[in-house]
């Protein structure tokens, strides 16, 4: 039965082009990170200050709240500037860091004339029902979603 | 809401997996499925309309039997949401390429 392992839902894709080299697209993706990053898309209870990439396989991830404190979002796989950027991302399904959890999200950057092609790919969603099963096996659980569920639920009376 | 829990969870059955990972060599009838894994067909058909509700799988009919297939928007919620959040965030990226090259001109 190894082979069900094998399951691949398709990723989340994401593809933008922007005027600038592949060094460049790469550097403002990875070093400013924090500059770009929406404010919103924050898992800290403190409003987010920064979020920095570190600039090595093995490195951190992580968001810095105003009021200093540091949360998690992953781990850098791998770090190729001007080519590929690849997150071991580490944020479950209700939105909160588990060491358990890791899905792939993937950033390479194509050079396209005076443009680079930017593409990013979240992938192996099949994780997060594989962990949800074993979180739910593992612990007592109301078996509810709270986090993401709240989310989504936000964003559905938004529209 | 039930429909999260279930696209979440619809993959946690082995067999169920085995299931979808048959679909995902293509499109099949229950028949088809049936006869490449140790599973009845009414199992089967239970696991496919467990995988349906939960928004993984979508049927057809064709001719007098009825064909199976991934729905490429599997996984639904969850999808919608990593979808919404990433364009967001790629869209707030790609923006500051433009402040960048007004600066620059």
């Amino acid at each position: 039965m190894n082979e069900v392992q094998r399951i691949r839902p398709a990723p989340v894709v994401k593809e933008v082009r922007v005027r600038a080299s592949a060094d460049r697209a790469f550097s403002v993706f990875a070093e400013d990170f924090g500059k770009w990053w929406p404010k919103s898309h924050s898992v800290n209870s403190s409003p987010m200050a920064n979020a920095v990439v570190e600039p090595r396989a093995g490195g951190r991830f992580y968001e810095i709240g105003e009021d200093g404190s540091e949360c998690e979002w992953g781990v850098v796989r791998e770090y190729v500037p001007g080519e590929r950027l690849v997150i071991g991302w580490k944020l479950d399904a209700d939105w909160q860091f588990d060491a358990d959890f890791e899905v792939p999200v993937t950033v390479t950057f194509t050079p396209d004339g005076d443009h680079t092609l930017v593409r990013l790919e979240h992938g192996e969603l099949q994780r997060y029902g594989e962990r949800a099963a074993e979180v739910a096996n593992s612990v007592a659980s109301d078996g509810g979603w709270p986090g993401l569920l709240a989310a989504y639920a936000a964003l559905v009376d938004r529209d | 809401m039930a429909n999260m829990n279930s696209s979440l969870t619809a993959l946690s059955d082995p067999t169920r997996r085995a299931v979808f990972e048959r679909l995902g060599r293509g499109a099949a009838s229950v028949g088809e499925i049936a006869g490449g894994l140790p599973v009845s067909r009414p199992a089967v058909s239970q696991h496919l309309k467990v995988l349906k509700e939960a928004g993984l799988v979508r049927d057809e009919a064709r001719g007098a039997r009825r064909i199976y297939r991934i729905d490429p928007a599997g996984l639904g919620p969850l999808r919608v949401w990593l979808d919404r959040f990433w364009g967001e965030a790629m869209t707030a990226y790609a923006a500051q390429f433009d402040e960048v090259e007004s600066e620059d001109e």
